[in-house]
């Protein structure tokens, strides 16, 4: 006796049409491996519209390419766009809810650009979207030689996925043989496997991730591999993780049922990174102060707690491109009149506290350099001893209402002078994924993120524009911000100390 | 919920083109360049149907939108698409068009010992402009093509113009020969 058939509709949302016929030929092909069909017609002449059929189930995707083309759109993908474009959203037609996120890259991501997606990753987690990154492990360079992935995504991931138990996982694609070919490596079958098996599983009416454990424990197993290998080129050290929390991790994703988790009263880490009187010999051997480039109070204070023990720095690197005379000179003017517009509505206190000069910053041959402190973050066993550090940095400023609190922390710095630049690419993507790498999605440490060359102004001004993508990541990671000349802002009420 | 097309923009255009190519028996696709993904090569097929690369794309290296092959016709079309007929007229957009197609049209035809091109490399070569229909009058077409074509003239006689348009809810395209007039026989 034939069994009824289960028909089911669901949307494919791409960046472009591209992606997402591309999306769904390779669904197609995981489908047929696994003994059904598919058939494809292009509704109006353009619009994808896939029939897959397996067992006794009828799953029709339409793809629509480039999402401003289009009206309505569901009320989760216009949340979710907020954040960055995904290259596809996968949505249930019937109720509009997101099923799954993928962004995916054509080449591997170097530098700074690796950083710049995190933030995508982290907005599709606060917004409660499981969210899967295909990406090439492995790039060829312009220079002719061969790029691997930057760790972060990866580490980012499984913070999340800890502490938020939303899935967040990182696929690579490609070897070494055969950089940024989609083909070699596990990652691009495995990405499809899963958005075939939630698409199974929705069109039934299962759990997303039912029977899709050993696949997800799968990608779970080579993202920490990834990490493991990776992870030293840009991190001092990466601290050892209990095995069995990889499997623990699995359960909980799969357990979840509902992807769009809320349950975010267990926030946990993955790594528990160690506070500096915790570092073996070895670790602590790496750790020292180093000069300044450009003189800065707080910046000092920062490299000198390093050789007290009160904090280390964990991130190796940080290069200094030289800005341009004419630009300077306009952000300066720029970042001052911001300043000066904002202090005369508030206490005299803040007179002059922060004014940028030209001639404070080391000139090169090919410009002007802005970076003061040698390392983007550090890592304090004691927020007491970073508002110390602040306290002897900005004298007339008072920061003991801070004094009491008692935590771990953490430290960014941005050094960025172009007013506006810190609440975008890439450091809005660093806050995301060295925050979240860090604990701060378990509230493990508290954040602090330090911009020596911008004015609390343009933060203020902002900070209840929800489209300021960089705010709104920032009031979610980090709890103050400090700006020139040590003026502190409460990310939690909005008020400056 | 199914929403409905509110903007047509160049990707939506060069899409819908794309699906009529790949339904004529005549043309193929040997390059497509959207904003992201696994395309950044040019690819063809052997005397034996198998296909293989051509050329691969640095990633800072300038693309076109799509480059059409017709081997019966022996005609290889290198196009350039943008959301509206002004975009093309940009005096910049001009100069870079023009001097991609003269180096990938002088690339392409240096390939006759590539398996994948070979004979390929002896086709004519044209540079096809693809846009969204808009208010662009005929003469504005015409005098822009001109322009295209005094700079390119010892590559190509004429511009192939592909102009997308909406009938009865059907995105179509027009394709003709900008200074003849001659309606191409490529899917329209």
């Amino acid at each position: 006796m034939p069994t009824t058939q289960k028909v089911a509709e669901y949307n494919l949302w791409a960046d472009s049409f591209h992606e997402g016929e591309w999306a769904c030929r390779n669904i197609a092909r995981e489908i047929e491996n696994q003994g059904g069909s598919f058939q494809v017609q292009y509704d109006q002449g353009f619009i994808p519209a896939f029939s897959f059929k397996i067992d006794n189930l009828e799953i029709r995707v339409h793809v629509y390419g480039n999402y401003g083309s289009w009206s309505p759109k569901p009320k989760a993908l216009e949340d979710l766009l907020a954040w960055g474009k995904p290259d596809l959203v996968l949505i249930n037609d019937s109720n509009d809810e997101i099923l799954i996120a993928v962004e995916e890259t054509a080449a591997t991501p170097t530098g700074n650009q690796a950083l710049q997606r995190c933030e995508r990753q982290f907005g599709s987690a606060i917004e409660g979207f499981p969210f899967w990154y295909l990406i090439s492990e492995f790039g060829l360079h312009s220079d002719g030689g061969v790029r691997r992935d930057s760790v972060w995504p990866s580490l980012m991931g499984l913070e999340i996925m800890t502490s938020l138990e939303i899935p967040s996982i990182v696929l690579h694609y490609s070897d070494l043989e055969n950089p940024e070919d989609y083909e070699s490596g596990k990652g691009m079958k495995s990405l499809f496997r899963i958005m075939m098996g939630v698409l199974i599983n929705s069109t039934n009416g299962a759990e997303p991730m039912s029977g899709l454990e050993r696949e997800l424990q799968s990608q779970i197993d080579e993202m920490t591999k990834f990490i493991d290998l990776t992870a030293t080129n840009s991190l001092y050290f990466l601290p050892e993780s209990e095995s069995s929390k990889k499997e623990d991790l699995t359960k909980k994703l799969c357990a979840t049922g509902d992807l769009r988790s809320s349950h975010r009263k267990d926030r946990e880490n993955y790594l528990i990174w160690p506070l500096a009187r915790e570092l073996n010999a070895l670790q602590q051997g790496e750790q020292s102060s180093r000069e300044l480039k450009k003189h800065d109070p707080f910046a000092r204070e920062l490299e000198n707690s390093i050789d007290k023990g009160q904090s280390y720095g964990i991130i190796r690197g940080s290069g200094s491109k030289p800005q341009k005379e004419d630009q300077m000179k306009t952000w300066i003017s720029q970042q001052n009149s911001l300043q000066i517009t904002w202090e005369k509505g508030v206490d005299s206190k803040y007179e002059e506290a922060f004014r940028l000069h030209l001639k404070d910053f080391p000139k090169s041959p090919t410009g002007y350099h802005v970076i003061t402190a040698p390392r983007i973050l550090y890592l304090f066993d004691d927020f007491r001893s970073v508002i110390n550090c602040l306290s002897r940095s900005f004298p007339d400023l008072n920061y003991k209402s801070l004094l009491n609190i008692d935590s771990p922390s953490l430290v960014y710095i941005s050094n960025s002078v172009k007013p506006g630049r810190i609440f975008g690419d890439p450091y809005t993507g660093q806050i995301a994924a060295y925050a979240t790498s860090f604990g701060a999605l378990s509230k493990g440490r508290k954040v602090l993120a330090y911009f020596p060359h911008q004015s609390v102004a343009q933060a203020l001004n902002n900070f209840d524009n929800p489209s300021n993508k960089g705010l709104r990541i920032m009031k979610e990671l980090t709890d103050y911000l400090v700006f020139g000349g040590g003026i502190t802002l409460d990310m939690k009420t909005g008020e400056v100390l | 919920m199914k929403p409905k097309l509110v903007s047509i923009n160049e990707e939506i255009v060069r899409w819908s083109f794309e699906i009529s190519v790949n339904r004529s028996n005549d043309w193929f696709i040997a390059f497509t360049n959207p904003t992201a993904g696994p395309w950044k090569r040019i690819t063809a097929p052997d005397n034996e149907g198998k296909i293989g690369e051509i050329h691969r794309f640095e990633i800072d290296e300038t693309r076109p939108d799509l480059i059409l092959v017709n081997d019966k016709m022996q005609h290889v079309l290198i196009i350039e698409a943008k959301t509206t007929f002004n975009d093309l007229q940009k005096p910049a957009q001009l100069m870079k068009t023009s001097q991609l197609f003269e180096s990938l049209a002088i690339k392409l035809r240096n390939m006759a010992n590539n398996n994948f091109w070979g004979s390929r490399s002896n086709y004519e070569y044209s540079l096809g402009l693809l846009w969204s229909s808009g208010d662009e009058s005929k003469s504005q077409i015409l005098e822009t093509c001109q322009d295209y074509l005094k700079r390119i003239a010892g590559l190509t006689k004429d511009i192939i113009c592909i102009q997308g348009y909406v009938e009865n809810e059907l995105l179509k395209s027009k394709v003709y020969k900008a200074i003849s007039g001659e309606i191409l026989k490529l899917p329209n």
